[in-house]
Formats: structure tokens, C-alpha cells, sequence
């Protein structure tokens, strides 16, 4: 894969040391996609088993399995791994793989500041890991952050927290911000300046539209978190006041600061999965997209609206019932464009000739799962039962059908489809197909008896709980369904080292796709395209396949 | 569920708790799948009056076979209901006014129901009796109940109110269940049908038809759901309005509920009374709000008995307004629902709504001093002269440390550490020799006396009643 870049000096190619330095120097968006997809999923694993652990100890009442502390760090660390270092770097590793293809481009606009981003990114998730190591401050006493991931203060104040584990959490977010937000001003410039010819901003295909929104959203999003950690490592290391409550602090300007970065930061993780479905459900339904321009205005309008409902996570800290009714309403109006693209993806799949490949078994699943999770989100928008059912393991299992049933669906989905593009090689559809069983199966029987936990009034992040309640039989079974999940991991696992090692060679378009990045060879060369091509509608191949009838005209 | 203890953390599982816990656990599946038949019940029953609901007047018209029918089916489903809310051990008693509500509906559905009709629906209700009278006892035999707890015990089922608030907020519950659940079925249906009847067979090579958009559908599905929307605000707003803080009226009772790490304290200031983890408030013959005002004395906490309200934080430098107004006695179980650190887990708390003679009387027993029972005095010394003053308050000693909880009456109180632990002698033996073994980071430092001192302490401490 790397003779391009390091021209072979033997017929065995680059030695071990010559290739690791071709992907640490790298500035290819494709390898520091790939870099952040590796990354991403490392982070995923070890998410995984945190919160592996913490099934098991929540399996039955009164387990004593781990104590206290370590399960606050676990959910803490579970919370923080899977949106920072997961969520974020897997979208944008797609985005950073797929944006330049897809738009019949060299590279993103500042190759130099993309790598940048990626390094910023893992030496941030180091730094929060090494805090296992190094938290407490003295050699050999470890601890990690425990007090959740968004962090309240003023649990997080040097009174409640001792320690520098905050401090390694604040540090490794910031570090890996900075890199979040290069890329994304890096992104959103390649899709503004490095459009082929003929690709106007209307026929962009749907999943750049996402990543140019989503761009825009960190853009605007990160800087307040940013802020915010710098104000409580001030707090914390110069004795500043800005959250220290007894100083006459404030702890709802945490808050406010948090979810003001915190909500828009779900569609960050949404938005990039609602691309992949909206471009792998209409190749394997084998139709155009439905609706393509309000797809992309509800996007602009998600975007929007999404700045304005972050105090939805606040219906309980007493604010005024006026400001209570405003931002439920804001709440209940973004489930509006996001009907509009469950619409149209089934309006897509209706009368198509339907593939049940496994990246399409995932999108189906995405749908179904997505919906129930958005509705219990329109449950959560409406303030009184929110009252009931906020910090309950009812919003746990909200939470977990939109950003796993959604968009770790949509992930596994992306995953199958453009891992031929990018290796050369086909994931096997058997393997496949009982990692997506395994999956459908373990997740739902994880986090649908959740919501059940939730109305028998179970708080969320507690370590254990009492026997009587009724909450037993929802609780094994949520631990019970994480063991399939786990199975499905590693047939994931299995199924990707497969097909690195002998895999069925994928050629360039084998799903019969219709973007450019379908056009050049898997894995595309370094420069991917030997003639930058021109567009002339939406789905470049399709006109290449179907001369007699070119999309153009009807679009 | 009468008189199960809530917290069986005793390790030592004797044959007779074997069975308890047994009989426990086949009641609480039973009791959860009830909850969703209940749903589902409900569900059916809104759409079966989803014509107008057929009031008395209606009834006693002639020829009306067909409300007569449609009410007998109502009926039928009612005592379904009914049977499931016995089996739960729940009083059928409607628990909030009268007109707003389908229990209310549902009686005089049930006055005007053909006898014959009747008898089954009976013999499942006292079948349903019969078994929670056998399980009660059952449990009651197995010596599971504490000593203190007369009052029905209340699980924290955001499904099952027994307030004001929590009702209202139960009804509203309703419509979202009904709402969400038909876009549900509608969305779901539409993606399996799309599977099922997609084009199969034929030329493989020859793409389907392409559609590239609908102006009128596009325009139908965007306001479509705006207008679902519109319909939710206007309902929540008036919900969150009606249930917004009140001032408290002349003569209310009020508490002042200070969170701490990891336990709640109880201040009425009308009435002298400090206590902690266990909340009294009393229930006359119609209900009455409660107004709680809600501090913490570290970080933020969450005050939530979901039975009689929905949540409300405890934000430091900030006083929040709740207010519960019971319909029901009973002992109810809540418990911190916002993290607030290492023992998040264990800051329980329980509400006990009792006639109001009894809580009379218990206020008047907390506001004497502690007891001076005789021969108890080497313990009390241990407590006065050691750190244990300068954390608790024991009114009528020297001891009026305010760090920790006041244990004036701590014998009167159900639980040791917010919930951690039943109070009983072993129980307060372990938690003082070293409170981390019972709840482990917990503020309370282990004291390190040695056994004839922690003896005597733990005896004076069972005298405060």
C-alpha cells in the first residue's frame, strides 16, 4: 500500500521501520483517515470493556464486585472514551477518507494541519488514559476522573476532587479539541474551495453536505467547552472562582457552558451517520435518494435549532417555568427535520430492489432504532416527564438507541461498505451477517429493559442497588445482552482480520455504487484520481452506467 | 408489597429469607409485566373511547346497544387493570380529583355493568387478593418486615403516583405513550412494509424506477409532524405552569431538605423538628401540598420520589422550590438521582405519609430532647467526650455538631447511613466500628474504640427513640 509514497529498494518492499515511518509522517488524508478509524476503534475496545466491567457489577443486588470508586471512573471513562475519542475521531476519520474522494479531490485543503489533527487527537486520549496511571500524583497510585462525563461542578472543585485526575481529563480534552476543531476548519474548507469541476454545492453528495454542517457545528461548539476547562483549570490550579461554589461561584455556568458545547455535540455524532445511511440505503436499494433538497435544508435547519435546545438537559435545575416551556418547544421542533430524513430514507427504500448486504442490515437496524430512540427523545423534550425520568436509567437508554442503535449502527454499516475501498479487500458477508445478529440481539436486550429500570425509578451511576425493587430482572438481562454484543466485537475482529489476510479482492466498485469515490482503484493512489474528473448531476456514476438516462436533467 | 424490608443487605441468608427473597423476586417480574400490560391496557383503552366517551346520562337512555357494548369491553379491560393493581397490592381508591380522571370514569362504568358480567371480573379480583394476601404472608412469616413499619412500602414507579404532581404528571405520561407509540407503529410498519413488498425477481440487471422527490409529500411529512409538535408544547407548557412552585399559603407545612454527602436533612422550621433521611408529612382527610425547599450543603444533589414528584436539584447557593401533595399513606422510596460523588448510591431517602394524629405525635416525640434512660451513661460519655460531638447533634447533651446527621431520635428512623443499612444493633455495631464497611467513602471517619466503649456506645445510641 505504501510503495507510492516509498519506493521499494528490495522485491520484498519497505522494511518494518520504513513503513512505520511512512504512517507517522504521513499527510495523506487517506492514510490519517485510516489512522483515525484504527485510533477510534482501539478507544472503542476499551470503552467496551469499561463498560463490560460495569455490567458485571451491576448484574445483581448488592454486588460487590468493584468498589465504589472504580465504577465511578469506569462510567466516567466509558462516557468521556465514547464521545471524545470514538464518536468524534471515527466520523471524522470517514469524513477525512471519504470527503476528498468524494468530491473528486486531491487532498483536504491543509494536509499538513489534517495530520496535525490526528496526532493532537491521540496524544489527547494518552493523556486522559495516563491518568489510570498518574492521577493521584505519586508514583504508583493511579486513579482515572470520576466525576462523569460532563463533569458538574463542583464535584470536579479541588475540594470534592482531589487528586490531578480531573486535570488529566480537562487536558486531554482540550489537546484533543484543538485537533478536533483543526479538522474541522480543515474539512469545511476542503468542501468549500476543492470541489471537482461541475460539482456545485446542490450536488454535493448527501454525507459531505453532513460533514460540511457538522464541521460548522464543532466550529461553533468546541470553543465554549474550550473555555470552560480553561476556567476550571483555573479554578483548580491558580484558585480561581469561576465554579468554586463556596467563593461565589456559579455551578449552573458549568452546566450552561457544557451543554451550550454538549447538545450541539449529539449531531456532530448524528449528523455523519445520517450521511452514511443517506448514501448506502439508496445504493443497495438500488434508487436515488429521496427528496435530496430538503434532506439537506433539514441538515442546515438540525444545525441551527441544535444551538438553541441545550438547556433540555436542565428541565431539573429550577429554572423558570417560561425558559422551561421555550426550550422544550425548541426540542420538540428539531424532531421535525429529523422525521424528514427518516421519511425519505423509507420513501428511498419503497419500491427499491433491496439488497440484504450487511451494510444495508445495519442501516435498517440505524432506522428502526433511531426512530425509537428519537421518540423517547421527544418523551425527554416534554419538561414534566423529564422531571420523572432525567437521571434515570430511562435517559440512559435514550441516549444509548441515538448515539449506539444510531450511530455506532451507522459506523458498523460504514464500516462494511467502504472497507473494501479502502483495503481492497471484501469483509465476509457470513462473518458479517452474525456480527449484525449478535449485535441487533445484544444491544437491544441491553438497553430496551433499561427504559423499564428508568420508570421503576433506577438513578443512573449508581454502583449498586438494592434487592426488592424490582429492578433484577432488567438489570441481567441489559448485562446478559452486553456479552452478545461483545461477541459481536470479535467477530468484527475475526472478520477484519480475514479479510486483511485473505480476503475476496473487492475491485473498485463492487456494490455497483453510483459516488466518485467508486470510480478510482481500492485502495485509491496516493493522488486519487490520474484526471481530476467533472460532474454533471449527483450521481457522477450512474451517468457513466446509465448513458441514456443521466440524472441531470431530473434533478 | 406490605412490609418487605426494602434493604436486605443482612449477609447471612437463613431458609426463611431464602423464601422471602425468592418470593420477592417472582413478585417483582410479575409486578414489571404488569406495568407494560398496564401500558398496553391503557393504550387500548384510549383507543377504544376514542369516539366520544359514552357518559351515565347515555347509559340510562334506551336502545343504546351499542355504548352498552362498547362499556362492557371498557369493563372487561377495567378489571383487568383492576386485577393487575391488586396483585400489586395498590388501593383502587382514585387518587387525584374525581372528574379529571378514568378510575373516576371507569366506577360508574362498572355501577352500570350487567351483573353477569360482573362475576368473572370478581373472582380474578379476589384471586389477585388472595395471592398478595398469601404472599404478604409469606414474607411476613419469613420475618422479612421491620419492626417500625406498619405503613405500605411504595416503590419509586414513576407509573404508579400517589400525589398531585406526580399524577398529573403520570396523565400527561399517557398522551406521550400514546403519541410516540402511534408514530412508532406507523414508522416501523412503513419500513417493514417497504422491505416486504420490495421488487424482487425479474431482470437483476434493470434498476428500479427512479423517484426523486414529491413536493406534496415532502410538504405533507414536514407538516405533518410540526403540527404533532405544536400539540405537545401547548400541552407541556400548561402542564409545566400548573406544576410550577407555589407560594407556600399561610398554615402549609414546610421543610427545608439540605443535601449532604451522601445523606439528607430535614429541617421544619414552623415546628422545631430536625431529622434526617426520613421525611414526615402528614395526610388529613383531603390532600394537601407540602412545600419543600431544596439546598445542598456540598455539591449538587437530586431530590426524587418519583411516586410523589418528579425531580428537583439541590444546587449550592441556590434554593429550590418542590411540592408534593400525597393522596395515599404509605412509606415511599426515593433516592439522589444526580451523581454527587462516591456514595451517590447509598443517599436514599424515605417519605412517610401518615394520618395526621401520628404525625402529631411523632413531631411532638422529636421535638423533646434525646431520652435520659438510666445506665446508659459511660456510653453517652463516649459519645460527648469523643470526636463524635463535634459531627452530631444530640439535643439534651452537650453534644451540637451540625456536620453530620442529628441522631436525637436516631432510633426512630428505619435505616443507618441514608439506606445503606437497616437499623438494627448489629448493623449500628459495624457502621461505627468502621462506617466503610457498611458504605464504603463514607465522610464518617472510623473512631478506632476499643470493644467495651463501642458496647457502650452502640447501647446508648439504641436508647434514642
Amino acid at each position: 500500500m505504501a510503495s507510492l509514497e516509498l519506493p521499494a529498494r528490495s522485491s520484498i518492499g519497505p522494511s518494518l521501520g520504513e513503513r512505520l515511518h511512512g504512517w507517522t509522517t504521513t499527510v495523506d488524508h487517506k492514510r490519517l483517515g485510516l489512522l483515525y478509524i484504527g485510533t477510534a476503534l482501539v478507544f472503542f475496545l476499551l470503552a467496551g470493556l469499561e463498560s463490560t466491567a460495569m455490567r458485571a457489577q451491576l448484574v445483581r443486588p448488592e454486588s460487590k464486585l468493584l468498589s465504589p470508586e472504580v465504577y465511578d471512573r469506569l462510567f466516567t471513562m466509558h462516557g468521556t472514551t465514547m464521545i471524545f475519542l470514538f464518536g468524534m475521531p471515527m466520523l471524522f476519520g470517514f469524513g477525512n477518507y471519504l470527503v476528498p474522494l468524494m468530491i473528486g479531490a486531491r487532498d483536504l485543503a491543509f494536509p499538513r494541519l489534517n495530520a496535525l489533527g490526528y496526532w493532537l487527537f491521540l496524544f489527547g486520549g494518552m493523556i486522559l488514559y495516563f491518568s489510570y496511571l498518574g492521577g493521584e500524583g505519586v508514583v504508583g497510585a493511579g486513579t482515572a476522573p470520576s466525576a462523569g462525563w460532563f463533569a458538574y461542578a463542583p464535584l470536579t472543585g479541588h475540594a470534592f476532587s482531589r487528586g490531578h485526575s480531573i486535570d488529566y481529563w480537562i487536558l486531554g480534552l482540550l489537546v484533543s479539541g484543538f485537533g478536533t476543531l483543526a479538522t474541522a476548519v480543515n474539512l469545511a474548507t476542503t468542501l468549500l474551495t476543492e470541489r471537482c469541476r461541475g460539482m456545485s454545492l446542490r450536488r454535493m453528495p448527501i454525507f459531505a453536505w453532513m460533514i460540511l454542517v457538522t464541521s460548522f457545528l464543532a466550529i461553533f461548539a468546541l470553543p465554549p467547552l474550550t473555555a470552560a476547562q480553561i476556567m476550571l483549570l483555573f479554578d483548580r490550579t491558580l484558585s480561581a472562582h469561576f465554579f468554586d461554589v463556596l467563593q461565589g461561584g456559579s455551578a449552573l455556568l458549568w452546566q450552561h457552558l457544557f451543554w451550550f458545547f454538549g447538545h450541539p455535540e449529539v449531531y456532530i455524532l448524528v449528523l455523519p451517520a445520517f450521511g452514511f445511511i443517506s448514501e448506502i440505503v439508496p445504493v443497495f436499494s438500488r434508487k436515488v435518494i429521496f427528496g435530496y433538497s430538503l434532506m439537506v435544508a433539514a441538515t442546515v435547519a438540525i444545525g441551527f435549532i441544535s444551538f438553541g435546545v441545550w438547556a433540555h438537559h436542565m428541565f431539573a435545575v429550577g429554572l423558570s417555568a417560561p425558559l422551561n416551556a421555550v426550550f422544550s418547544g425548541a426540542s420538540f421542533l428539531i424532531a421535525v427535520p429529523t422525521g424528514i430524513k427518516v421519511f425519505n430514507w423509507l420513501a428511498t427504500m419503497t419500491g427499491g430492489r433491496i439488497r440484504f448486504a450487511t451494510p444495508m442490515l445495519f442501516c435498517i437496524a440505524f432506522v428502526a432504532q433511531f426512530v425509537f430512540g428519537g421518540l423517547t427523545g421527544v418523551m425527554l423534550a416534554t419538561v414534566p416527564f423529564d422531571w420523572q425520568v432525567t437521571d434515570s436509567y430511562f435517559v440512559v437508554a435514550h441516549f444509548h438507541y441515538v448515539l449506539g442503535g444510531g450511530t455506532l449502527f451507522a459506523v458498523m454499516a460504514a464500516l462494511y461498505y467502504w472497507f473494501p475501498k479502502m483495503t481492497g479487500r471484501m469483509l465476509s458477508e457470513r462473518l458479517g451477517r452474525w456480527h449484525f445478529w449478535l449485535f441487533v440481539v445484544g444491544f437491544n436486550l441491553t438497553f430496551l429493559p433499561m427504559h423499564v429500570s428508568g420508570l421503576l425509578g433506577m438513578p443512573r451511576r449508581i454502583y449498586t442497588y438494592p434487592a426488592g425493587l424490582g429492578w433484577e430482572p432488567w438489570n441481567l438481562a441489559a448485562s446478559a445482552g452486553v456479552l452478545l454484543q461483545a461477541a459481536g466485537v470479535v467477530v468484527l475482529l475475526v472478520n477484519i482480520a480475514r479479510a486483511l489476510r485473505s480476503g475476496e479482492e473487492a475491485g473498485p466498485d463492487p456494490w455497483d455504487a453510483w459516488t466518485l469515490e467508486w470510480s478510482t482503484s481500492s485502495p485509491p493512489p496516493p493522488y486519487n484520481f490520474a484526471v481530476r474528473p467533472e460532474v454533471s448531476s449527483r450521481r457522477p456514476l450512474w451517468d457513466r452506467k446509465h448513458p441514456e438516462d443521466p440524472d441531470g436533467r431530473h434533478e | 408489597m406490605h412490609g418487605t424490608s426494602l434493604v436486605s443487605m443482612d449477609p447471612a441468608a437463613s431458609p426463611t429469607r431464602l423464601v422471602s427473597r425468592a418470593a420477592a423476586h417472582f413478585l417483582q417480574i410479575g409486578e414489571s409485566l404488569a406495568i407494560a400490560a398496564n401500558v398496553a391496557a391503557y393504550c387500548s383503552s384510549r383507543f377504544l373511547s376514542a369516539s366520544p366517551t359514552p357518559g351515565v346520562e347515555e347509559i340510562g337512555r334506551a336502545g343504546q346497544r351499542e355504548a352498552r357494548r362498547r362499556l362492557a369491553t371498557r369493563a372487561r379491560l377495567v378489571s383487568f387493570l383492576r386485577t393487575t393493581r391488586h396483585r400489586r397490592g395498590r388501593t383502587v381508591r382514585p387518587a387525584f380529583p374525581a372528574e379529571e380522571t378514568d378510575t373516576s370514569r371507569d366506577r360508574e362504568v362498572r355501577r352500570a355493568r350487567p351483573a353477569s358480567q360482573a362475576g368473572s371480573a370478581h373472582l380474578r379480583v379476589r384471586v389477585g387478593w388472595a395471592a398478595v394476601a398469601l404472599l404478604t404472608a409469606l414474607l411476613l412469616a419469613a420475618g422479612a418486615a421491620h419492626a417500625s413499619d406498619r405503613l405500605p412500602v411504595h416503590l419509586p414507579k414513576v407509573l404508579v403516583p400517589a400525589s398531585t404532581p406526580a399524577a398529573t404528571i403520570r396523565e400527561l405520561t399517557n398522551l406521550l405513550f400514546l403519541i410516540t407509540g402511534a408514530i412508532f407503529v406507523a414508522v416501523e410498519g412503513t419500513l417493514f412494509w417497504a422491505i416486504w413488498r420490495r421488487r424482487r425477481g425479474g431482470d437483476e440487471e434493470r434498476e428500479p424506477p427512479q423517484v426523486y422527490g414529491s413536493h406534496p409529500v415532502e410538504l405533507a411529512w414536514t407538516v405533518a409532524p410540526l403540527i404533532v409538535v405544536a400539540v405537545l408544547f401547548l400541552v407541556t407548557s400548561r402542564v409545566v405552569f400548573s406544576l410550577k412552585p407555589r407560594t407556600p399559603h399561610a398554615g402549609a407545612l414546610r421543610v427545608e431538605v439540605v443535601g449532604h454527602q451522601w445523606w439528607w436533612e430535614f429541617r421544619y422550621p414552623d415546628l422545631g423538628v430536625v431529622t434526617a433521611n426520613e421525611l414526615h408529612v402528614p395526610l388529613g382527610d383531603t390532600p394537601r401540598p407540602v412545600f419543600l425547599s431544596l439546598q445542598t450543603a456540598d455539591v449538587i444533589h437530586s431530590f426524587w420520589v418519583p411516586a410523589l414528584a418528579g425531580k428537583t436539584d439541590l444546587i449550592p447557593n441556590r434554593v429550590n422550590q418542590l411540592w408534593i401533595e400525597p393522596h395515599e399513606p404509605g412509606v415511599y422510596l426515593g433516592q439522589c438521582a444526580e451523581y454527587c460523588g462516591t456514595q451517590h448510591a447509598h443517599m436514599r431517602l424515605r417519605v412517610v405519609v401518615e394520618p395526621e394524629a401520628d404525625f402529631r405525635r411523632w413531631v411532638v416525640d422529636q421535638r423533646q430532647p434525646a431520652p435520659r434512660v438510666p445506665g446508659v451513661d459511660v456510653g453517652r460519655a463516649v459519645f460527648t467526650s469523643l470526636t463524635c460531638a463535634s459531627c452530631h447533634t444530640i439535643r439534651g447533651t452537650d453534644a451540637d455538631g451540625t456536620v453530620g446527621p442529628d441522631l436525637t431520635h436516631l432510633m426512630s428512623r428505619a435505616t443507618l447511613g441514608a439506606g445503606a443499612a437497616p437499623n438494627d444493633r448489629a448493623h449500628l455495631l459495624a457502621w461505627i466500628e468502621d462506617p466503610a464497611t457498611v458504605k464504603p467513602g463514607a465522610r464518617m471517619p472510623a473512631l478506632r474504640l476499643d470493644e467495651s466503649q463501642l458496647a457502650a456506645l452502640v447501647t446508648y445510641l439504641r436508647t434514642l427513640h
